[in-house]
């Protein structure tokens, strides 16, 4: 074969050559062009939707801006008075932050949990993973308003359940004190999301090491600990980092629910932003808001991922 | 085959380790199952019936007129037209639309694709929120405020996290699956119709599910863009349903006459949702993650 080419070659060099690399060359070009033609929408989209926008936030939260009369540049004066003036500012940085704190362990320590416990040969698994998973495809504003009725004060069901073992509920929603609370409790409708994500990640743990941690005596916990935890470690990260991004961005809830109230205890960070650009339209000053919240959000997944070489695991390094 | 099961300690460990995490998790689905129940049990009662005490929970009469009643309270077939035209149209333009990307990314060289692609996997990350403001001026200097155009023009560029369960799936398909295409000298695009799209359908389907419940559950969107009442989509419709029935007051309170028929509407809303997911079960859970995982 190879001679055959070879002489083949000698005969008819340039020819050959011609079909050979010249075409090939052609077809790579074409080929290339035609490759950034089918994702020049993705291209195009990122420019005018993520790129462009994001520069311009920057560029328009240095100006006041109540978008009838033009544009003033007036420099870094957003950014005073945020941190100075704007006392809903740190009170909607408080509500979100608490909220954040409480809300992402609670739904990856809980997700993990109710991944491990359908992650076994238990009857019915299917219907459970099913009924966890349920309330994250239903629109957030159905969920609000129904939690509104469940955490009713006087007729919700929730403070007729407490009043049965002896607990006069509190007020939920009315209350300064328990309207965030009610929102971290019902929001863990959603761990539907989160759980999916450790299931899968534990059913990719590679049974022969379990097995064989159990030839060595590893007891359950141990097995879990040291062999299943290093191994879905990765997705930890992400589960993490993917509950930060939303607990931040809560919005729906609050915009249905509370309006913020009452007095500012469930003023969401994206819902004193919606206020100031939307209500008030105040475009200069939420673009502000936006980028800060932006660089909080970016900051904790920096950390996040930084702190991550410390635990998590990764493999052949 | 039940004394075999019974037979020696380590089943019984077993059996009384499943019956452990069985009652751990009924338990447990509870509060992820009887709120909705309860929905749907507040939706068919008498209005003298939702504020009985002891609660009811099977209502006696069951009054499914509640549904008509409560749909025709405010103009939701109406909404509902808006939302379909908010939601079929955006979601065909995620699955094809990245597709196309995905494919490009998967299954055609060029130079620079891999970076660009990390690109697009960053964008995953990014916080929405630092374009609103922008992209609100955007469409709002193309004068599309109070129309549909900013709800479906974003999904005709591809979504970056389509693109990336499209493009996994991609990369899992045989490597040598075009070549006998090229030889014969077909286009690109040619094999990305003829031979990558066919075989692409169950991650086409999640991407569909995934971009149809997204868009349909949307009301951050809605909110800013859509003004006039007769443009209001379902979400927003019964966020303004609501605030009719308790006044200023916000729905903390929540007390009324009518919310027997708040229920049946949010329950009307939820049920597209709930039957897609009872129907495409798989998808939700089997193709995504697995696919979603393989960074």
């Amino acid at each position: 074969m190879t001679a055959v080419t070879i002489k083949r070659e000698k005969q008819y060099p340039s020819r050959l050559n011609r079909l050979i690399w010249g075409k090939s060359s052609e077809l790579k070009r074409r080929e290339a062009i035609s490759g950034i033609l089918l994702a020049s929408p993705w291209i195009i989209g990122f420019v005018f939707f993520t790129a462009g926008p994001m520069l311009a936030s920057f560029i328009i939260g240095l100006t006041k801006w109540d978008i009838i009369s033009p544009p003033r540049f007036i420099g870094l004066d957003n950014y005073v008075t945020m941190f100075t003036k704007d006392e809903l500012f740190s009170q909607s940085l408080k509500v979100t932050f608490t909220y954040t704190v409480l809300s992402a362990p609670l739904h990856v320590l809980l997700g993990l949990l109710l991944a491990s416990l359908l992650n076994t040969k238990v009857y019915g698994r299917n219907i459970f993973r099913a009924i966890f998973y349920l309330p994250s495809v239903l629109p957030i504003v159905a969920t609000a308003v129904l939690f509104s009725w469940i955490f009713n004060p006087e007729f919700g069901l929730v403070n007729y359940g407490l009043s049965l073992i002896g607990i006069k509920g509190p007020g939920w929603f009315t209350s300064d004190t328990w309207a965030l609370p009610a929102i971290i409790i019902m929001n863990l409708q959603y761990i539907g999301f989160t759980m999916v994500l450790f299931l899968a990640a534990l059913q990719r743990v590679p049974q022969e090491l379990v097995e064989a941690a159990q030839l060595d005596g590893a007891g359950r916990w141990s097995i879990f600990r040291h062999v299943t935890l290093p191994i879905i470690s990765p997705v930890i990260l992400l589960a993490i980092i993917l509950n930060i991004n939303n607990s931040f961005q809560t919005f729906t809830q609050a915009y249905v629910l509370t309006n913020g109230g009452p007095s500012n205890s469930t003023l969401f960070y994206m819902l004193h932003l919606y206020n100031n650009g939307f209500r008030y339209f105040k475009m200069g000053y939420a673009s502000a808001l936006a980028w800060v919240l932006f660089a909080i959000i970016v900051l904790f997944t920096y950390l996040n991922f930084r702190l991550s070489r410390r635990w998590v695991y990764s493999e052949g390094e | 085959m039940l004394a075999e099961h019974f037979a020696g300690p380590r089943k019984r460990i077993d059996l009384l380790k499943y019956t452990l995490i069985f009652l751990a998790l009924t338990l447990l689905s509870l509060p992820f199952i009887f709120p909705l129940i309860w929905m749907i049990s507040t939706a068919l009662k008498t209005p003298e019936q939702v504020y009985a005490f002891p609660p009811v929970w099977i209502p006696q009469p069951a009054v499914f007129e509640n549904f008509i009643k409560g749909w025709t309270a405010a103009p939701f077939t109406r909404f509902l037209g808006n939302t379909l035209i908010t939601t079929v149209i955006p979601m065909l333009g995620d699955v094809f639309v990245s597709a196309m990307v995905a494919f490009s990314f998967s299954r055609v060289r060029w130079p620079g694709r891999d970076k660009v692609f990390g690109l697009c996997l960053a964008t995953m990350l990014l916080p929405g929120i630092a374009t609103l403001i922008p992209v609100f001026l955007e469409f709002r200097a193309l004068g599309w405020v109070n129309t549909f155009l900013p709800l479906i023009m974003p999904s005709m560029f591809g979504n970056a996290f389509y693109v990336f369960i499209l493009r996994q799936f991609m990369l899992n398909l045989p490597p040598d699956l075009e070549e006998a295409a090229k030889v014969d000298g077909a286009s690109i695009l040619q094999i990305f119709f003829r031979v990558i799209l066919p075989l692409t359908g169950p991650a086409l389907a999640t991407v569909a599910i995934f971009s149809f419940l997204a868009h349909w559950n949307d009301f951050l969107g809605p909110v800013i863009y859509l003004h006039s009442p007769e443009l209001k989509t379902l979400s927003v419709g019964l966020a303004t349903f609501e605030s009719e029935l308790t006044g200023t007051g916000g729905a903390y309170s929540l007390v009324s006459s009518r919310l027997h028929l708040l229920m049946a509407v949010a329950f009307l809303i939820n049920l597209p949702c709930i039957v897609l997911f009872v129907m495409f079960q798989k998808y939700f859970v089997r193709d995504v993650i697995t696919s979603g995982l393989k960074l």
